[in-house]
């Protein structure tokens, strides 16, 4: 494997782990404003804030290679597509069992092997072998073990 | 109707790592990561207004920010920042399947940390998952 796609997996691994640890703040921070959907944006608007000033601060814009076509709108839609997936994860866990939510919510792996082949386009389309599918398939009932042994 | 709010919940976030392998292939990591932040940002100012009452906000005390903060700086900055920068190496299908593993790490946390049991479940679970990062990471050579 070369050293690209060996980072590009760490990263992955570090998503990950950040995923994971920031529930125990969301918990504490729930104590005293019990609100998921304010606590989520006030998160999100200091992580914006400070980024924007260590973008502004490093003058990062300047590494971006002309024209971007529609990239930043689709990085728009990343943005509220990620808020969105949020918010109704926050509804869900208001009426169902985190055990249930938790589990439905890492199908995205799934939802992405379905919808990446029509929504890539031709020059960014990944490969999508039988391998890859067992991996997503495993590590999915890997995951469903696992809230199950915590929650039962 | 949490069944349904949590699939929807899944497929958003498929959507976000897919538009991210879009963007950051034109604009960068850096650049689409403050793009990403700063337009998630205002999205959902304006759905925590409409959704819930501001009086809320307005009763909160200062530690409640504070973990909020670092719960966002977390997740968002640190998160959204290696996954679009996963993104951009490996693809949109391969880090969506790596993020999956998170239940694994929560569960190493709440082990070390909390001093949470492992039971049979969690162990078959650990077993699956490492099998399945195995298969993902070995799948491109085929």
């Amino acid at each position: 494997m070369n050293k690209k796609r060996l980072e590009g997996y760490f990263f992955g691994m570090l998503t990950a782990l950040c995923w994971a640890i920031s529930p125990i703040f969301i918990h504490k921070g729930l104590e005293t404003l019990p609100s998921p959907i304010w606590g989520t944006a006030i998160g999100l608007m200091v992580a914006a804030l400070l980024y924007l000033f260590w973008y502004l601060w490093k003058k990062k814009w300047k590494e971006v290679s002309l024209p971007v076509g529609n990239s930043i709108y689709w990085q728009i839609a990343a943005g509220v597509a990620g808020a969105m997936g949020i918010l109704f994860r926050n509804i869900a866990l208001e009426t169902d069992q985190v055990a249930i939510v938790i589990t439905l919510a890492q199908t995205a792996s799934l939802f992405t092997l379905i919808l990446a082949p029509f929504l890539l386009g031709n020059q960014l389309r990944e490969k999508i072998t039988p391998k890859l599918v067992a991996g997503v398939f495993f590590i999915l009932m890997g995951a469903t073990f696992i809230v199950l042994g915590r929650n039962f | 109707m949490g069944i349904i709010y949590s699939i929807g919940a899944a497929i958003f976030f498929s959507l976000s790592v897919i538009s991210v392998r879009r963007g950051v292939s034109q604009l960068g990591i850096f650049t689409g990561t403050v793009i990403m932040l700063s337009g998630g940002a205002v999205f959902l100012f304006f759905i925590a207004l409409a959704y819930d009452n501001i009086q809320t906000l307005m009763a909160a005390n200062f530690s409640g920010f504070f973990f909020f903060a670092i719960a966002g700086v977390i997740h968002f900055l640190g998160g959204w920042g290696f996954q679009n920068a996963s993104a951009s190496r490996i693809g949109a299908t391969h880090v969506s399947a790596m993020t999956s593993v998170t239940p694994l790490f929560a569960t190493l946390l709440a082990f070390l940390f909390m001093g949470e049991r492992v039971n049979a479940y969690i162990m078959v679970g650990i077993s699956l998952i490492v099998f399945g990062v195995y298969l993902i990471t070995t799948s491109d050579k085929q």
